[in-house]
């Protein structure tokens, strides 16, 4: 079953990587980089469940949470320039 | 046991009716008939899937969490079905 | 064993159909779901902390911005070269490749865990993550707190004055006024859960961001000073350097708390977060303070 996780956010991650770099606008570009942040929380979170103990290790779930909100304020630092790149584009036009 | 039962039977139906909700959002034409789906089917099975959920639970505090999450679930819901068709009659009336 | 497949496929379909389609309010609208999707397998991966902040930030807070970028700005598809596209298929493979060694030599190993259940006595609190989040690993979380005030402020810089999207509707209106007090009470509750259970900080204050950003969409503002709005902002990484540097001061080592007032200092840290992270990202919602 972990395995199965694990196969998944690799093929997230590759999937993402692909459409970081061939994406044909900044905002596919912008949803790339957060699927691609999901994939990395994916593994990390599977890593946590893959011990012999009873619990999950809380240190990789702290670090994502941590990671959701840094992730969610660079979107939103993202879409500020995206924004303000397209308003310079229609002063210029 | 015969708790059990009335919450296994609750359960039951309101994954039913969800699915009918689903299963007419993606099968019917326009946007009314769709909503008309999706608030009226929607609507009944998740009260009968907290309803379901509520005889399972031991403590009262997790039938009254589940209430007021029933309660939110459905004002949010009939506030989203509302602001599609108000969208809608909008734009076909312009 | 059923369930993870149908999640972890149906989550590899939505991020594919987010990824491929042309429309961008399609891709948008799979975003959300991937979100939400994501949220129920960090539950099945007995996460729940992290699943209450993706479902309310990961999905609610970005899909909002994503939408409200559609809504002002002209996207332009600009051809991607061929040359491009392969080379971009090269990386990707060439990643899954460098990745099935892995897969092929994964076992089961002890972590860091069992350090964390040693010590949680002496932490001051009893949930784990906060533990580590607050305590054990608190200079991260400093850090993660100055990253978040520096990009508000980078926000606040670029903006020339955008319009936002409202809908002022009667009904919306009393709606999002009657719920904004539940979501204030049950952003602390969970803020308070996090000192013994599954919540905290983070979460509460993303819950709070949420009631706030529904009340702006309907046209609505808190009535709160702009100068106490500002000092609002900065108040969680004040008063983390504050707590930090006192114990520094009085010989225990910067972010070092004393067992006798590990708790309180917590859960002064705790609050002081949530109510800066819950302004923080309604500012970065609507883009000025």
């Amino acid at each position: 079953m972990i395995s199965f996780y694990y196969i998944l956010s690799f093929i997230l991650v590759a999937v993402s990587v692909y459409h970081f770099i061939a994406a044909e606008s900044p905002f596919k570009r912008l949803i790339a980089v957060n699927i691609l942040g999901s994939a990395v929380f994916l593994f990390f979170l599977t890593t946590s469940k893959n011990t012999p103990s009873q619990n999950p290790d809380p240190v990789p779930h702290a670090l994502v949470l941590t990671g959701i909100v840094v992730a969610v304020s660079a979107t939103a630092v993202g879409i500020a320039l995206i924004l303000s790149l397209s308003k310079r584009e229609k002063d210029e036009s | 046991m015969l708790i059990e039962i009335a919450s296994l039977t609750f359960t039951i139906l309101g994954v039913f009716f969800l699915l009918a909700g689903s299963v007419g959002l993606i099968r019917l034409r326009d946007t009314y008939s769709r909503i008309h789906a999706i608030t009226k089917a929607d609507v009944l099975g998740f009260g009968f899937l907290v309803l379901g959920l509520m005889l399972s639970t031991r403590t009262l505090s997790e039938v009254l969490k589940l209430l007021l999450t029933w309660l939110l679930v459905v004002s949010y819901s009939s506030l989203v079905s509302y602001a599609i068709a108000h969208r809608k009659r909008k734009r076909d009336v312009a | 064993m059923l369930l993870d497949l149908m999640l972890g496929s149906l989550l590899l379909l939505s991020a594919l159909l987010s990824l491929h389609s042309r429309n961008s309010l399609k891709s948008g609208i799979f975003f959300v779901v991937f979100g939400l999707l994501s949220g129920l397998l960090w539950v099945r991966l007995e996460a729940p902390d992290v699943a209450m902040v993706e479902i309310v930030l990961g999905s609610a807070v970005t899909s909002l911005l994503i939408f409200k970028l559609i809504a002002t700005a002209r996207i332009k598809a600009v051809k991607v070269h061929r040359i491009r596209k392969f080379w971009a298929g090269v990386i990707s493979l060439a990643f899954l490749v460098y990745m099935i060694p892995y897969l092929l030599t994964l076992r089961k190993e002890q972590r860091i865990e069992v350090l964390v259940f040693e010590k949680l006595s002496m932490s001051g609190v009893e949930s784990p993550v906060t533990a580590v989040l607050l305590n054990f690993r608190g200079y991260d979380t400093l850090l993660e707190v100055g990253v978040i005030t520096l990009a508000v402020f980078g926000i606040i810089a670029l903006n020339k004055g955008d319009k936002v999207y409202v809908w002022r509707d009667p009904l919306v209106q009393s709606l999002s006024r009657w719920i904004l007090p539940m979501t204030v009470f049950f952003s602390f509750y969970v803020t308070y859960l996090g000192t013994f259970s599954v919540g905290g900080a983070f979460q509460g204050g993303s819950l709070l961001a949420g009631g706030l950003i529904f009340l702006s969409l309907t046209g609505q503002d808190v009535h709160i000073g702009e100068s106490i709005k500002k000092s609002l902002l900065l108040l969680s990484l004040l008063v983390f350097c504050g707590v930090g540097l006192m114990y520094a001061v009085t010989g225990y080592g910067f972010l070092v708390y004393p067992l006798p007032l590990s708790t309180i200092s917590i859960i002064l840290i705790e609050l002081s977060i949530c109510l800066s992270t819950a302004l923080l990202l309604y500012t970065a919602y609507r883009g000025k303070v």
